[in-house]
């Protein structure tokens, strides 16, 4: 695993937790979910990405659905189905993803391109890689087999919880920024930014994959 | 359908691409000077050693030392499983004496404590650790000692340098009789019948 000071996993006493419990845990693993999503900055810089420039909140109820599915339905497969994918990979991935949806906020594929991905596709697509690197990292924890398929559940609804409490206070900062006359001013400084935090973070796990070998 | 993601003016080439690369280049940066000496070690620029930074990373480093040749053995390995046992051994005052001895072959280890179970003053005991070979009847046995010393306790560990006999006498200076209890654990055998019947 990639040292705790930059994975997005599960780490110290929660991880002796899943190695050990036994049988089914709902609360344990609801606090889990709900936790991994409030404490991942990745996670976190791709929803601030998405919902940067979305102004209703009907399209923000559509992006964040899109990304729980596709979250959701290989968080499930992977633990599962025991596909396993390396997880520097996947959160390289993960890191791509941030540095797509700031690009995008830039304005930059419309530019560079002539044309913009469909986002909801793009959103939907990383929601998929955000899913695999949890059920990778759950996996890599050798969770007990008894009561698994109740503990995957439950963690996954934890997961959206911890989204829906994220995303509320980033909705509300978000709301109260763009309501401030300096907001547009900002906004391509602060989407820069995001795009940096990407590109480390996608190098960073690069540097583990190729450094690490084998971990 | 997309134009959801309004932006302040519509960049011009340049400006993406110099965006881009401004942050790739950032990102880079600080991946090589701060995030690779950290969290892998590896530090090109040896802007880690010069900051100090590398020392997070030292915490954990393992250098591995190979097992000296010959010497000093670090580690012996047995074809038996240990034993321990704990032994009272009963003196009579006034100079009554003993020698306990154990069984063991060269290489053998032990770890023992011994103590006078009740005495009042500890310069009124004597010891002598040694070992000798089996004596054989016409001809010159050989005796190893490993500590002489005044005191009513002794804690140690042991290798026996060759096979036979390996133990302690033990004397008691004081007016009364006393008990020494020992403990002993390791690769041995017990000679039997060495404490007299009371």
């Amino acid at each position: 695993m990639a040292p705790d000071a930059f994975a997005h996993g599960i780490a110290g006493k929660d991880a002796d937790f899943v190695a050990n419990a036994e049988g089914a845990h709902i609360f344990p693993y609801l606090y889990l979910g709900a936790k991994h999503m409030v404490t991942g900055y990745d996670h976190l810089l791709f929803l601030l990405g998405v919902i940067f420039f979305l102004y209703r909140l009907s399209h923000v109820a559509l992006y964040v659905t899109l990304f729980s599915i596709g979250h959701s339905l290989t968080l499930l497969l992977g633990v599962i189905g025991e596909i396993h994918v390396d997880s520097y990979l996947v959160d390289a991935i993960i890191g791509l993803s941030v540095v797509y949806k700031a690009f995008d906020n830039l304005g930059g594929f419309k530019t560079a391109f002539g044309f913009e991905p469909n986002t909801k596709v793009a959103v939907l697509g990383f929601g998929l890689a955000h899913g695999f690197g949890l059920a990778t990292k759950v996996q890599a924890l050798e969770p007990s087999q008894n009561g698994l398929m109740t503990n995957i559940v439950s963690f996954n609804v934890g997961v959206e919880i911890g989204q829906l409490l994220a995303l509320s206070v980033i909705l509300a900062f978000m709301l109260w920024w763009r309501s401030t006359s300096g907001f547009i001013r900002y906004a391509v400084a602060t989407n820069v930014a995001i795009l940096i935090a990407g590109f480390l973070l996608t190098e960073y796990q690069l540097a583990g994959y190729f450094l690490q070998p084998g971990v | 359908m997309n134009n959801e993601t309004p932006t302040a003016q519509p960049p011009s080439k340049r400006s993406i691409a110099r965006m881009l690369t401004g942050s790739l280049t950032v990102a880079t940066l600080a991946l090589v000077l701060f995030v690779l000496p950290v969290e892998f070690r590896f530090d090109p620029t040896g802007f880690g050693r010069l900051t100090g930074l590398d020392q997070l990373a030292a915490a954990t480093e393992w250098t591995e030392l190979a097992m000296p040749q010959g010497g000093v053995d670090i580690a012996r390995f047995y074809d038996r499983p240990f034993r321990t046992d704990t032994i009272d051994i009963p003196l009579a005052a006034e100079d009554g004496d003993l020698e306990y001895k154990l069984q063991m072959r060269a290489g053998d280890a032990i770890v023992y404590s011994w103590r006078v179970l009740e005495i009042d003053n500890p310069e009124w005991f004597y010891s002598e650790f040694h070992g000798h070979t089996e004596p054989t009847p016409g001809e010159v046995g050989e005796v190893m000692f490993y500590r002489r010393e005044t005191g009513s306790t002794d804690n140690g560990s042991f290798v026996a340098p060759f096979e036979g006999i390996h133990g302690w006498y033990l004397q008691n200076q004081t007016e009364y009789p006393v008990v020494v209890r020992l403990e002993v654990a390791g690769f041995y055998e017990v000679i039997p019948d060495q404490i007299p019947p009371q």
